[in-house]
């Protein structure tokens, strides 16, 4: 029972918190625009903390996500406003994730600096680049197809909104859930996830089997840089503007805090997919029950922190071993 | 022909010489022992021929063609595994993931159903009793190691060295290793086998090779060989007997324990020591031995009356233990004993750190142990990690005589280290005892029990099962109780 409820930990809280939320705020809650706000709020976090799985599992961490989002943001409305060009803008925000992610994975593996550290100065560097490109000016667009990138998606059939509107699954929540569906078909099932497990559980029996150690930690960070460019460009076309100084900030925090959340070890070498998707859900659920009963978003902080620490404190045996 | 040969293999560190033009060659199916004190040169020829480092010169030859090595990739697709002594498995991996790590099947995705019958064939060829789903962080010690016994199967080794295989496994797990690598050499596997453990080279290898300071001194097979004729071609002079003289104990208690358990690991653990006596704890790995000790250290949650001198040490705490006189020395030494990045004198200090609080102080008391306990060093503020194995262990002894115990007691204290420094840490233990310690020694390597104790207490399965006093110590006596067979019958 212990073990079970040890496993299953982040399951049981996600389940836990969602009834308790639509006994207490009924409708307001369950209704099912609140369901998908609940979603597309917090999709491009989700496809980070997924990116971040695959590179914690390697024994890596990455704390540069926030500004690179920042940074990319900005450069695809730059690119955006000059040329006018919908699949430029797109790809220097993918393009972009791929180079800072490989910026990323080439110092951690062969440049061998802590994780932490490099991705450190990814923090302060890429945010910082951010705020000199535009002066800190606020960058917009009013390019009118652009919107449509977050505001678009599939109409989910007979569902009908007050006042007759569709039920739109916006474009963010499908490629969220695109992507955690091929990351965790790359961890469980490809030759590369068994690789990445290894890797991050004992580098030094990794590279005794024959694995080239440094280019499975490169590309982890590969993979959460072009994720993390994906996510730059919703949040770009939700807000229709990019500010140097806010755009993604903290998203580190939110996604690793998620990769915890669903019991993902910190020390590498084990950690789910789906576990990470549970963790982003029950934050997102605790933001939107925040704010549904009106409490002071100062305190979304302490709630946050204390939901971490209980996660943790639930799984703890189960991981330790 | 020979399936591996080398002509003139060295390797040079900087200064030191760690191999010196070493010729040998290897039949296939052939067990060849390696033996050597730490420094020998054994692990720099197994890195050598793993292609872990590369040679400075000479070569390697492979079935008559001369091979160099990038990596281990290289040497493992030509057919040179390693089984190394720390295991080198993923625990949150299956067994087959492991077993294949590195050489998956399937392209780019695994292909399951391949994956799981291979390794159910190389696990049954191996012997072992579970499942290739199994998670490698579930089993124990010995079943991992033949999970590496596979994986160096499924690469077609055709040569595989082990580093000291047994240093973690009981003796009937050694037992069934020996079987398992007389079953691979007839199936042509040449084997080289890097022990410290002399018995079982003289039992199991063909031929057996004996490295000193880089240098091959002996290549012949161990026909009349005894145990001491290796260690005297290890050190290369005549060892005076390794056991020190056993000097009569006191009649005074010196400590008594009633009771002692600790959940889980031992129950109803009762036994006294005399001053200057030197008492045994034999028994399997998991008997309890440690945990027991551990709980009377009070650095594991336990309960039991404990005196020492006739004064009872009160709740089992570690300062209670350490106020009493009580001492561990744990068998762990990098992860328990030692801080290895810190210098000599801290490290031999940092037990009693209250009364040596300036630098001053605890340099003399560095410089002092170093001294009395002959450890090989020029000076104290060097960092542990610049001292061998041997001399490592006579710190961590060091730091818990500092404490002035009463009680001492060593786990393992031989382990890893090599004949050399066996024989000064024998001695040592001798020189504590007559000085009226009381000292307690757990030991899986039997002779060293039968050695050094006065009396030995037989674990098993959390109890002590049975206590053998002088000419009653012997391997038969002690297996028989260990491993639950019954005394008569035995002896």
């Amino acid at each position: 029972m212990k073990k079970f409820v040890q496993q299953y930990a982040a399951l049981i809280a996600l389940i836990v918190i969602f009834v308790f939320n639509v006994f207490w705020l009924k409708g307001d809650f369950y209704g099912s625009e609140n369901l998908r706000n609940i979603l597309s709020q917090n999709a491009s976090k989700g496809m980070i903390a997924v990116g971040m799985t695959i590179v914690i599992i390697a024994g890596g961490i990455d704390l540069s996500v926030g500004s690179m989002v920042g940074l990319l943001g900005i450069l695809c409305l730059l690119t955006l406003n000059k040329t006018e060009s919908i699949p430029m803008a797109t790809g220097v925000a993918v393009l972009g994730g791929l180079v800072l992610g490989s910026l990323n994975g080439i110092l951690v593996s062969f440049g061998r600096i802590a994780p932490f550290v490099a991705t450190l100065a990814g923090l302060g560097a890429f945010r910082s680049l951010a705020l000199a490109i535009t002066n800190a000016a606020q960058v917009t667009t009013t390019n009118p197809v652009f919107e449509k990138i977050a505001g678009g998606g599939v109409t989910v059939p007979g569902v009908m909104l007050r006042g007759d509107r569709p039920l739109i699954l916006v474009w963010p929540i499908l490629i969220f859930f695109g992507i955690s569906f091929l990351a965790a078909l790359l961890l469980n099932k490809s030759v590369f996830g068994r690789r990445l497990i290894a890797t991050g559980s004992n580098e030094q029996a990794s590279k005794y089997s024959g694995i080239k150690t440094n280019q499975i930690k490169l590309l982890s960070y590969v993979i959460l840089g072009a994720i993390t460019g994906i996510a730059s460009l919703c949040v770009a076309s939700q807000y229709n503007s990019a500010s140097p100084a806010t755009q993604g900030i903290y998203f580190e925090l939110d996604a690793i805090a998620a990769v915890v959340i669903g019991g993902t070890s910190l020390a590498g070498g084990r950690g789910k997919i789906g576990s990470t998707v549970i963790g982003v859900l029950i934050l997102g659920i605790v933001d939107n029950m925040l704010a549904l009963k009106n409490i002071d978003s100062n305190w979304q902080g302490c709630v946050k922190g204390v939901i971490i620490l209980m996660a943790v404190l639930l799984q703890r045996n189960s991981s330790q071993k | 022909m020979p399936v591996l040969k080398t002509v003139g293999l060295s390797k040079e560190y900087e200064a030191t010489q760690a191999l010196t033009s070493f010729d040998f060659s290897v039949e296939p199916g052939e067990v060849i022992g390696v033996i050597g004190e730490n420094g020998a040169g054994k692990s720099t020829l197994m890195k050598l021929l793993a292609g872990i480092v590369s040679p400075s010169s000479g070569q390697i030859e492979w079935n008559g063609r001369s091979v160099s090595f990038r990596d281990t990739k290289d040497s493992s697709r030509i057919g040179i595994q390693i089984v190394h002594q720390e295991l080198n498995l993923i625990p949150t991996l299956s067994v087959e993931d492991n077993i294949f790590l590195g050489q998956e099947r399937g392209v780019g995705f695994i292909n399951r159903s391949e994956t799981r019958k291979l390794a159910t064939e190389l696990l049954d060829k191996v012997g072992a009793k579970y499942l290739p789903t199994a998670m490698c962080g579930d089993l124990s010690i010995a079943e991992q190691q033949l999970v590496e016994i596979a994986k160096a199967l499924s690469r077609e080794a055709k040569l595989i060295i082990f580093d000291e295989p047994t240093a973690v496994l009981s003796e009937p797990e050694s037992e069934k290793l020996f079987e398992i690598i007389r079953g691979l050499q007839e199936r042509g596997v040449a084997i080289l086998y890097v022990s410290h453990r002399l018995p079982e080279i003289l039992k199991i290898c063909h031929r057996i090779v004996v490295l000193r300071d880089g240098v091959k001194v002996a290549d012949q097979t161990p026909l009349g060989l005894t145990e001491g004729d290796l260690a005297n071609l290890m050190v290369g002079r005549k060892l005076e007997d390794i056991f020190p003289t056993q000097i009569k104990s006191t009649n005074e208690t010196a400590m008594e324990v009633m009771q002692l358990s600790t959940p889980g690991f031992a129950h109803g653990i009762s036994f006294t020591i005399k001053k200057g006596e030197i008492l045994g704890f034999a028994g399997l790995i998991g008997s309890g031995r440690t945990e027991a000790c551990e709980a009377l250290f009070g650095v594991r949650p336990g309960k039991g009356q404990v005196s020492i001198d006739g004064k009872p040490v009160g709740k089992l705490t570690l300062s209670n233990a350490l106020k009493a006189g009580i001492a561990y020395v744990s068998e762990d030494r990098k992860g328990k004993g030692l801080v290895v990045n810190m210098s000599i004198d801290e490290n031999i200090c940092l037990a009693c750190l209250r009364q040596l609080n300036s630098a001053a102080k605890r340099q003399r008391t560095g410089s002092k142990w170093i001294q009395e306990l002959k450890i090989k060093v020029s000076d104290a503020s060097l960092p542990m990690t610049s001292l061998s194995g041997g001399n490592q262990q006579k710190c961590s002894v060091a730091k818990w005589l500092e404490t002035e115990p009463k009680v001492v007691i060593l786990d393992e204290p031989t382990r890893g280290i090599d004949v050399g420094s066996k024989a000064e840490m024998y001695r040592l233990i001798g020189t504590l005892a007559s000085s009226g310690l009381a000292v307690i020694v757990i030991s899986s390597e039997m002779p060293e029990l039968i050695g050094l104790a006065h009396r030995v207490a037989v674990f098993r399965e959390g109890h002590i099962v049975g206590e053998l006093e002088g000419d009653a110590i012997t391997e038969i006596g002690i297996m028989a109780l260990a491993a639950g067979v019954s005394g008569e019958v035995a002896a």
